[in-house]
């Protein structure tokens, strides 16, 4: 106990101000600190990984036409798959973009980032794999099977090499175990990461079991303080790893109870845990002046400050003021801001319709036929790094762009509407309250972006019946929301693309990127034989994105307040949620018998009872709030008399 | 102060040798997540100049619509300099915008601005001119008119800055296959028709009809002083161009082109200066004495399968080649590099591309096996795609041998990704923009990066952002390394660094910095086009007047500080405001940067072998 007693010592000397565990001579001090038990086990779950792949490698090598090295190369998938588990919160935290390009992604095409020309890299990795051990006949995918296991044994190999060398602190595992716990949640128990297998159950087990045996050793620290988070730790833990591998069945699998009864615990009890310990967080390691996506403190992966909005648009939190607010909320209902004086931004986002119009399209400036796609919600739409159905502006305020200038739209530019705001005392007296630092050229294409953009990150909308519910803030909710929620989750697979908590399709744990999918939309709700709506989206989205793979490809966008922005899709060919509901459950287009190609949603029906179609329905119907967010300027500023348009209507005439 | 400085040898040694090329101290520290430009401290001085999205550029009769205005494209690239020999002021600055989108009032596509600066006398800072050009148009910026000229450019990226007279090319790269592909359903080039092309080109290319998109991937002459395009060089071949250089000579001209296998490739002109007839020729790996293989620049035909053609011929296959530039008797071209490159030179092989010897010190620099192996073993492992090209380097062509070679390799090479307080204080990876600054009859060249993401060590462990510098080398010293590299500036979050021009004065380095995060605070949201004055002025070292504080044996300095401190130990540091707030923790370090601490005076809490000191120090 001599060691241990020279720790505690330490801890309580730095205990307050700051942990600094005595490694700072690594060498010697290598089996003293919970970190170097932590490290030691990793390292070697990180080789195990690397040996088991050769292992998985060797036997796809020996796969002969009889194939009868068919279910040898299946468990060493399987085993290979489990020792990813092992080290997946730490590989994960430490370099995600490695693991998501080669150890652990999605089994889909992608492009290849920064490249000089369009260059398409085809899946590789455990999900890759799965689905080509999983073939019926395997020998008929030897060469797929052969280079996959090649690659992987490759790419473990230099995720063992790279990994082994971080400085890895105290802080990293705090950090990496509680986004294992939101990984855990949206990505594990939800069926994400195992296609074909549906073995997410025992996975997420594996990877809870990993998570808690790294943070179990700092229980020996925990002993000395009055709240025994080790204790607390302990229990909820081991009941949460006793429940995955008491519920195995992923059509049942309570995730409501899950996430409230353990997940949530978890994640909080780690948070108090680590800041207890006085070990820094991410905040304090990293610049003080850079965002980050996902708010450390956070107590509930349910909590409207889990995602940082101001990470995603170019407000920033100290020029978040009533001044900049105020004027970008009359922006948005000035139809000023358009040629015609007719539209404002509010036309097609009505608060009373969960800012959406209503519409399938919204209609043309002039009643000339309408705008190309469905008007989508504004509640909850900071939470995305690109916007629009295919995903072409980088940034909330980018989106201006496209209203202001088309002709469909605003019908203007931004040279006229600076020389028209320009005009207004009113206007630019609040410009000027808004933005001292301009002087005296306050109207700008910056300001006016930036005030709307404010106005659209304080929409924030996460204290719906069901959030309440979640977060353990009322007891108990209708039992169809809470099997619909279930559902969602998991047999229905709703939520391995629209990710909890904001139902949309930013990527948890970071949140830091948004997936757009093909679904296989059809031009009209009822066909004889269906065709796909032409809407080619993300392909022609953006230039550099013109993938075949990304045809008829759209943003999943939230399902929070889906009650009431009908009609649905990118088209708007839906009026109910059933509807909705009812093809995802026949299998998207490919299950509506068209030909797909890329569809990425599964072909097959969901088999969804009736009543379980009704149950998601009852969930997302309870994911309504607009609470405080629906009110409208009372009047707007004033333009000389001669313009003749003070008389303009507040939010547009149509 | 000076003395105390010597006290604490290891850090002195390596200031001095940080120093001692330039006339004073320029390092700037680097940042990971800048969210504006990071700039050298005085006496060098930082303009921005012009703002895409911001600035308002004049505009020419496009597609019907009336001359006027509408605001600069975005994505700026690279920068041309053309001197005006006629008036006191100082030139015409051309810069691209990489950016593609549909425009009225622009033109659709990509483009390019140019705008005329003169020097103030008194500040040496650089003024926009208002100019009125011959057709009329008044302003200080004005569009680039391709569309009534030599048709629409797309993807704007390097380009030629002739040294001879200022000439300037402008590059398309971003190598397009069909129409669809820069239609881009109406949001890129909107008339997609066929093209014939009107030149006075020698060939059979006048009066030929090619595809819409057949028309883009060519260099591009434009004329600066009235913000026109002059001619497509049909003649060199439609390649996915990036850079390019114009000799001495103004007859021989080197470009580059990014690709893989990308091609570098020459055109000799029969008169000097007239750039409409001559002979193209590519490089080699053909092992006789002459690398430069003709190919038939008058036929439309082979100047439209180029690649093919200069594969078939022989052509030496190159990882991405970026921006060439001249001293004036070498050329120097980055090769930027790829993680994978996969199958691509062997399929280059199959139609006949070779691999020149340059790879030979690349691979052994980075795998210590290949030391002992025969060249052909090496060369084979990169054809077989076995060489994972990481991080790029700077080539050096010498038309005395005919002979490339590597001039500063990419690197250090980092098996592991360290973590930002122990990240090798100088990393290069994939250069981009290459340039040279002469001042006071030296060359010093500037290197721009653009990283292909924040992978295998490129940027530190758990910094997310691809942090792009710029770099410059004095080119006096022999046999460089990344060492020898002194960072001149850092562009914000999300913004590769481009441009790197000089003005012909040697005083101001004009830089972009392109396609930033739009979530940075304005303008820093945009590209924009910055200018650092002073490089030629400031000949009297800096005196450095750092405090060093002390206690026990462990040393902090400076102390005031403005960027980073530096300490005698590796350490783990707490750092606390004045209400004793914790807010800042490092471990493992000799140096932490605070330049994100506001001004103020604060304590540094060390664990030094195990004991605690604590230090006030002042960060300015």
């Amino acid at each position: 106990m001599k060691k241990l007693s020279t720790l505690l010592v330490s801890f309580v000397v730095f205990g307050i101000c700051v942990y600094l565990s005595a490694f700072t001579n690594r060498e010697t001090a290598k089996d003293e600190t919970p970190l170097s038990s932590i490290l030691q086990q990793y390292h070697s779950d990180l080789s195990q990984l690397t040996n088991q792949a050769k292992l998985l490698r060797q036997s796809a090598e020996k796969l002969e036409a009889n194939n009868q090295q068919t279910e040898t190369i299946r468990k060493e998938f399987r085993a290979s798959k489990i020792a990813f588990k092992k080290v997946e919160y730490l590989a994960e935290h430490l370099d995600g973009q490695f693991v998501k390009d080669y150890i652990n992604g999605a089994p889909l095409p992608s492009l290849e980032r920064n490249a000089p020309s369009l260059s398409v890299l085809e899946p590789e990795g455990l999900q890759r794999l799965e689905e080509v051990v999983y073939e019926d006949n395997l020998y008929a995918q030897k060469e797929a099977l052969t280079d996959l296991t090649e690659k992987f044994a490759k790419s473990t190999e230099i995720l063992e090499s790279y990994q082994k060398k971080y400085l890895v602190t105290d802080r990293h595992i705090f950090e990496a175990a509680r986004l294992q716990v939101i990984r855990v949640v949206t990505l594990g128990i939800t069926g994400f990461d195992s296609p074909v297998l549906a073995s997410s159950l025992e996975d997420a087990e594996i990877s809870m079991q990993s998570t808690y045996d790294a943070v179990k050793n700092y229980f020996p620290l925990m002993k000395s303080r009055e709240e025994r988070y080790d204790l607390q730790l302990t229990e909820v833990f081991e009941n949460a790893i006793n429940y995955l591998k008491e519920n195995r069945n992923f059509d049942t699998f309570d995730r409501a109870e899950f996430i409230k009864e353990y997940a949530n615990p978890i994640f909080s009890l780690l948070l108090d845990a680590h800041l207890a310990f006085g070990i820094e967080t991410w905040y304090e390691a990293e610049r003080l002046d850079i965002k980050h996506s996902v708010n450390y403190y956070a107590r509930n992966i349910f909590d409207q400050d889990l995602i940082n909005p101001f990470y995603f648009t170019q407000v920033i939190e100290p020029k978040f003021t009533p001044e900049v607010l105020n004027l970008g909320k009359t922006l948005f209902f000035d139809p000023a801001l358009s040629n015609t004086n007719e539209r404002a931004c509010a036309s097609c986002h009505q608060p009373s319709k969960g800012f959406t119009d209503g519409l399938p399209k919204s209609i043309a400036t002039g009643f000339d036929g309408t705008v190309e796609r469905n008007s989508p919600t504004l509640l909850n739409a900071v939470y995305a790094d690109r916007f629009f159905y295919d995903l072409r502006s980088e940034v909330l305020e980018l989106q201006l762009d496209h209203v202001i200038t088309s002709h469909k739209e605003f019908s203007t530019n931004y040279l006229d509407l600076f020389d028209k705001l320009k005009k207004s005392d009113e206007y630019v007296a609040m410009f000027k309250k808004a933005f001292p630092e301009y002087g005296n050229e306050p109207i700008k294409k910056s300001s006016i972006a930036f005030s709307l953009a404010a106005y659209v990150k304080s929409l924030a909308s996460f204290n719906s019946p069901f959030d309440q519910y979640i977060r353990g803030e009322v007891a108990d909710i209708d039992p169809a929301v809470k099997n619909g929620f279930n559902l969602f989750m998991g047999k229905a697979a709703c939520g391995t693309c629209h990710f909890a908590p904001v139902f949309n399709g930013s990527v948890p744990p970071a949140y830091k990127e948004i997936e757009s999918e093909v679904l296989g939309v059809p031009k009209e709700k009822e066909m004889a034989n269906f065709e796909i709506d032409p809407d080619l989206g993300r392909y022609f989205g953006v230039n550099k994105e013109k993938a075949d793979f990304y045809k008829h490809s759209f943003k999943t966008v939230t399902v929070r307040n889906a009650a009431i922005t009908a009609p649905y899709m990118h088209n708007g060919v839906y009026e109910t949620l059933e509807e909705v509901v009812d093809f995802y459950n026949r299998g998207g287009g490919e299950g509506l018998g068209m030909d797909i190609p890329n569809q990425t949603l599964p072909f097959d029906s969901l088999s969804l009872s009736n009543s379980e179609q009704s149950d998601i329905v009852a969930f997302m119907q309870a994911l309504t709030d607009t609470t405080g967010l629906t009110s409208i300027p009372k009047n707007l500023p004033k333009f000389p008399e001669r313009m003749g348009i003070n008389g303009r209507k507040i939010g547009g005439e149509y | 102060m000076r003395k105390l400085f010597l006290t604490i040898a290891a850090t002195i040694v390596f200031y001095a040798t940080g120093y001692s090329q330039f006339f004073f101290d320029v390092e700037v520290d680097t940042a990971w997540y800048g969210e504006t430009v990071q700039m050298p401290p005085s006496p060098l001085k930082y303009q921005v100049l012009f703002i895409g999205d911001d600035d308002i550029v004049q505009t020419t009769s496009t597609y019907g619509n009336d001359a006027g205005q509408a605001l600069a494209k975005q994505w700026h690239d690279f920068i041309g300099f053309t001197p005006d020999e006629d008036s006191d002021d100082l030139g015409w600055i051309s810069v691209n915008h990489e950016e593609i989108s549909a425009n009225d009032s622009i033109g659709d596509g990509g483009g390019m601005t140019v705008f005329k600066v003169k020097r103030n006398a008194i500040t040496d800072e650089l003024e926009i001119v208002e100019q009125t050009l011959a057709d009329g148009r008044t302003g200080k910026f004005f569009n680039v008119d391709f569309v009534n000229t030599v048709g629409e450019t797309g993807m704007n990226c390097g380009g030629i800055t002739s040294t001879v007279d200022g000439r300037i090319w402008t590059a398309e790269e971003w190598f397009r296959t069909n129409n669809a592909s820069i239609y881009a359903e109406g949001a890129g080039v909107r008339d997609t028709t066929d093209w014939t092309i009107s030149t006075d080109i020698a060939g059979d290319f006048d009066g030929s009809t090619i595809e819409r998109y057949q028309n883009f991937n060519w260099m591009v002459e434009i004329d600066p002083r009235e913000a026109k395009a002059i001619r497509k060089q049909y003649n060199w071949g439609r390649q996915g161009f990036e850079g390019g250089v114009v000799m001495p000579d103004n007859q021989t001209i080197y470009t580059g082109e990014d690709g893989t296998p990308g091609l570098f490739t020459k055109f000799v002109a029969d008169t000097p200066g007239d750039f409409t007839s001559g002979t193209t020729y590519v490089y080699t790996a053909n092992g006789t004495a002459n690398p430069w293989v003709e190919v038939d620049n008058t036929s439309l035909e082979t100047m439209l399968n180029m690649s093919e053609e200069a594969l078939t011929a022989g052509a030496a296959m190159f990882n991405r080649i970026e921006w060439v530039v001249t001293d004036g008797e070498k050329v120097y071209f980055t090769e930027t590099g790829r993680d994978g490159i996969g199958s691509a030179f062997e399929e280059g092989a199959a139609l006949g591309g070779t691999l020149d010897t340059h790879w030979l010190s690349a691979v052994r620099a980075r795998h210590p096996e290949m030391e002992e192996k025969p060249d052909e073993q090496v060369l084979d492992f990169v054809m077989d795609g076995g060489f994972n090209d990481y991080y790029g380097r700077v080539n050096v062509f010498d038309p005395a041998t005919g002979e490339i070679s590597v001039y500063v390799e990419g690197g250090p090479y980092l098996e592991e990704s360290p973590e930002v307080n122990s990240y090798p204080d100088k990393h290069l990876s994939n250069p981009d923009g290459v340039n040279i600054l002469s001042v006071g009859g030296k060359n010093y060249m500037v290197i721009c990066e653009d990283l292909n993401g924040s992978s295998y060590g490129r940027v530190p462990a758990g910094v997310s952002n691809r942090t792009c510098e710029a770099w410059m080398l004095d080119m006096s010293v022999e046999n460089p390394t990344v060492d020898d590299l002194t960072r001149i500036s850092v562009v914000p979050v999300g913004a590769e660094i481009t441009g790197a021009c000089p003005t012909p004065d040697g005083k101001t380095l004009l830089l972009n910095s392109q396609h930033p995060s739009t979530e940075n605070p304005y303008p820093y949201n945009n590209s924009l086009t910055y200018a650092i004055t002073g490089w030629d002025g400031a000949i009297t070292a800096l005196e450095e007047e750092a405090l060093v504080s002390e206690a026990d044996g462990f040393r902090i300095f400076p102390n005031p500080v403005s960027q980073q401190l530096e300490f005698n130990k590796v350490i783990d540091a707490a750092v606390y405001n004045a209400n004793g707030k914790r807010i800042k923790v490092a471990r493992q370090i000799k140096t932490l940067d605070v330049s994100d601490l506001p001004a103020a005076v604060y304590i540094i809490k060390a664990n030094v072998d195990g004991d605690t000191r604590s230090l006030k120090f002042v960060k300015e």
